[in-house]
């Protein structure tokens, strides 16, 4: 009997996907750092029109108490604006790469 | 034979040496040349009609629509606006050259004393500032409007843009055109991706135009917006499409960018303002 129990535990210990629960504090702090990280890519004029919308979600389920929901969306802006810092890094060096042959 | 050997090496480096830097004028007869060869059975004036120049069917449609322009009726009112008195007295026409008649071909231009560079529809503002009025909002609306009525003033013009010796100049041009060659938005495409290296393909059912002559015809009255909108508002609705953020009117990226690609259509005549669909 108790074989059975240890293995089942055994399981979901295996198979848990170890996500925890976000609280109002570390979703706002994923909305910061979001913010932080689109202010980075306007001043570099590279700017997604993409992620704005994210962050405006992200504010949205705080306001209704969706902490998880807040916190995968500052996160998804977060990636994006990362990606425009990136794309401005590589166009910085590499634009001239357009110009007709 | 090892003498020989260090004679063509030195002459190699001096080859590669000299193109690292092209001028305004290298650039702009390289770029014309691109379109000429690449459509060598288009007049390089017929590429003042921007997407009509490359697609027949379109164009059949968009002369038979020439007949009764759809933005005559703003168009009067850009002219009725042109003509209207600030509160002070002074007009639009008190502001520039020839009384604002036939100058659409000189913009945009370099200001020394700003060291900005200076489209019309900011020239247009200025000049209503100036005069104790207020600011119109920019792309559309009045100002749109105005900038219409003016450019309808220079028809047959050939465009004349200017980069004086002068380094802010030369730095706003360079910045124009890393701005047009720079890859941009969640796409990541730049303005060439589309007008350079795929033009005249399609992206779905659009033609995509050539960027020789995307300036002469604007502002220009788009069914899509049932209004005139700049050439400004234009570059929004690109950037939008490769989901990157739209800039304010005026923005300094922007003024850079349409002063490098009206350079480019330099000697095409301004045949604006026209219809689009």
């Amino acid at each position: 009997m108790l074989l059975p129990l240890l293995s089942l535990s055994l399981l979901m210990c295996v198979f848990s996907t170890g996500v925890i629960a976000s609280d109002k504090q570390s979703a706002q702090a994923a909305i910061k750092k979001a913010t932080t990280l689109l202010q980075q890519s306007k001043n570099l004029g590279f700017e997604w029109n993409t992620v704005t919308p994210l962050i405006l979600q992200a504010q949205d389920a705080i306001k209704a108490n969706d902490f998880d929901n807040a916190t995968q969306f500052a996160v998804k802006a977060s990636q994006q604006a990362k990606l425009s810092i990136q794309q401005a890094e590589n166009e910085e060096k590499n634009w001239h790469f357009n110009l007709p042959k | 034979m090892q003498r020989l050997l260090n004679t063509f090496l030195s002459l190699s480096l001096i080859v590669v040496a000299i193109p690292a830097v092209a001028t305004p004028e290298q650039n702009k007869e390289s770029f014309q040349k691109f379109y000429m060869d690449r459509f060598s059975h288009i007049e390089k004036d017929d590429f003042a009609n921007g997407v009509y120049a490359l697609d027949q069917d379109a164009r059949d449609q968009w002369e038979a629509m020439s007949d009764f322009p759809p933005f005559e009726d703003d168009l009067d009112e850009g002219e009725a606006l042109f003509n209207t008195p600030f509160a002070n007295g002074k007009q639009y026409a008190d502001c520039f050259e020839n009384k604002g008649q036939g100058v659409r071909q000189n913009y945009p231009q370099f200001d020394s004393k700003s060291g900005q560079v200076i489209t019309l529809e900011l020239a247009i503002n200025n000049c209503r500032t100036q005069h104790g009025e207020k600011a119109l909002p920019y792309k559309k609306g009045d100002l749109a409007k105005v900038s219409a009525y003016m450019a309808s003033t220079s028809k047959g013009e050939r465009f004349d843009i200017k980069i004086p010796n002068d380094k802010r100049a030369q730095q706003a041009y360079e910045a124009g055109k890393k701005y047009y060659y720079s890859k941009r938005g969640q796409l990541n495409f730049s303005c060439a991706n589309c007008h350079v290296q795929n033009v005249g393909r399609k992206a779905r059912s659009e033609t995509l135009s050539a960027s020789l002559g995307h300036p002469t015809h604007f502002p220009v009255y788009r069914m899509k917006w049932e209004s005139f909108g700049t050439l400004q508002r234009r570059f929004d609705s690109c950037n939008k499409q490769v989901r990157a953020q739209p800039l304010e009117g005026q923005a300094k990226d922007y003024r850079n960018l349409e002063y490098f690609l009206t350079y480019m259509s330099n000697g095409l005549p301004v045949n604006g303002p026209a219809s689009r669909k």
